[in-house]
């Protein structure tokens, strides 16, 4: 298992400083600003999304459901860490640090699990329970960000599979929390439409 | 890099809420008389903050001068709120002589600003409550 996730490793970040161009956008894309703010604006336009009250009630809650599940996956990674020091992938071979340190920094936590792929596909569970081309959306640049991380030399494969189940994981989880306070979350709502913003 | 990020998202921010305001034709929350408009504000906006942002590397370790993440949450909410409330009062504020406060139709929710101003639906439900 860890042989293939090394080999796959070494052929994604093998493409890394063959082309320019690929290394600026994966430069662009790989950091913390680039993609989670699109993600936020995904859901953002969701949230006033549907063709009628019930259908724009039904993204609001997919909305809350992957705010929540993003809640929990970073809550998740976060106590992972306690139980997991896999070290980066710059760490075991020093050989593509030169890499790493050309595209992005060295980051110093565990690189099992992916908090990246945790965070991006907790974002698109959270929103397929809405809206399912916004959440396709979501999906492709939780994949591309994740890519862009393997690329960089952060992150071997095995840590984005690991992130993306503890993100889907927890969007289900955040999905039976909102029904299990239901009475709670419809009150919110409503008071949020009292306010026109619902 | 702080005031940077706030700026980005907020700048982003109130693209998208242009955007949306043109496309779900939520006319009181718009700046703009022309539903187009707001489609090039949105483009203007969205792409001049990434463009602007991204211009330089932000891959900065929050070890070193970058922020860390409940901090780019923080802002990133704050921002997002912020562009929120300027776009409520500034749609208010320049459209205040274009609503039917008093027309018929939905009386709850964002489909009642598809008839009035954020500002006008509020001083409505005041009236009504005195």
């Amino acid at each position: 298992m860890i042989w293939l996730d090394e080999k796959l490793f070494f052929l994604i970040n093998g493409l890394a400083g063959k082309s320019e161009a690929a290394d600026s956008f994966m430069r662009l894309v790989v950091g913390e600003q680039f993609i989670p703010v699109a993600m936020v604006m995904v859901l953002v336009a969701m949230w006033f999304l549907g063709k009628d009250a019930r259908g724009r009630e039904r993204n609001q809650r997919a909305v809350w459901t992957a705010l929540i599940g993003v809640g929990f996956a970073s809550a998740a990674v976060a106590l992972s860490n306690h139980f997991f020091d896999r070290p980066r992938p710059f760490d075991d071979f020093p050989e593509i640090l030169p890499i790493v340190n050309g595209l992005f920094y060295p980051p110093t936590d565990s690189s099992f699990p992916s908090n990246s792929a945790a965070v991006g596909f907790a974002f698109g569970m959270g929103a397929w329970f809405g809206n399912r081309k916004a959440a396709l959306v979501i999906f492709f640049l939780a994949i591309l960000w994740t890519f862009a991380r393997v690329y960089c030399g952060v992150h071997y494969p095995l840590d984005i599979v690991g992130g993306a189940v503890i993100g889907i994981f927890c969007s289900f989880l955040a999905f039976g929390f909102l029904r299990l306070i239901e009475p709670l979350a419809k009150w919110f709502l409503d008071i949020i439409r009292l306010l026109y913003l619902a | 890099m702080e005031l940077d990020y706030f700026l980005f998202v907020f700048m982003v921010s109130l693209g998208v809420f242009q955007l949306m305001a043109s496309w779900v034709k939520l006319d009181g929350i718009s700046f703009f008389p022309r539903r187009y408009l707001g489609y090039i504000f949105a483009v203007v906006m969205v792409s001049g903050g990434y463009g602007w942002f991204f211009g330089v590397d932000r891959n900065i370790a929050d070890t070193a001068g970058g922020i860390s993440g409940p901090f780019l949450f923080g802002y990133l909410f704050g921002a997002l709120c912020l562009a929120l409330v300027v776009t409520l009062l500034f749609s208010s504020a320049v459209r205040a002589r274009w609503g039917k406060p008093d027309s018929e139709g939905e009386q709850r929710g964002l489909e009642v600003l598809k008839r009035m101003t954020f500002i006008q639906a509020i001083s409505r439900d005041l009236r009504r409550n005195r």
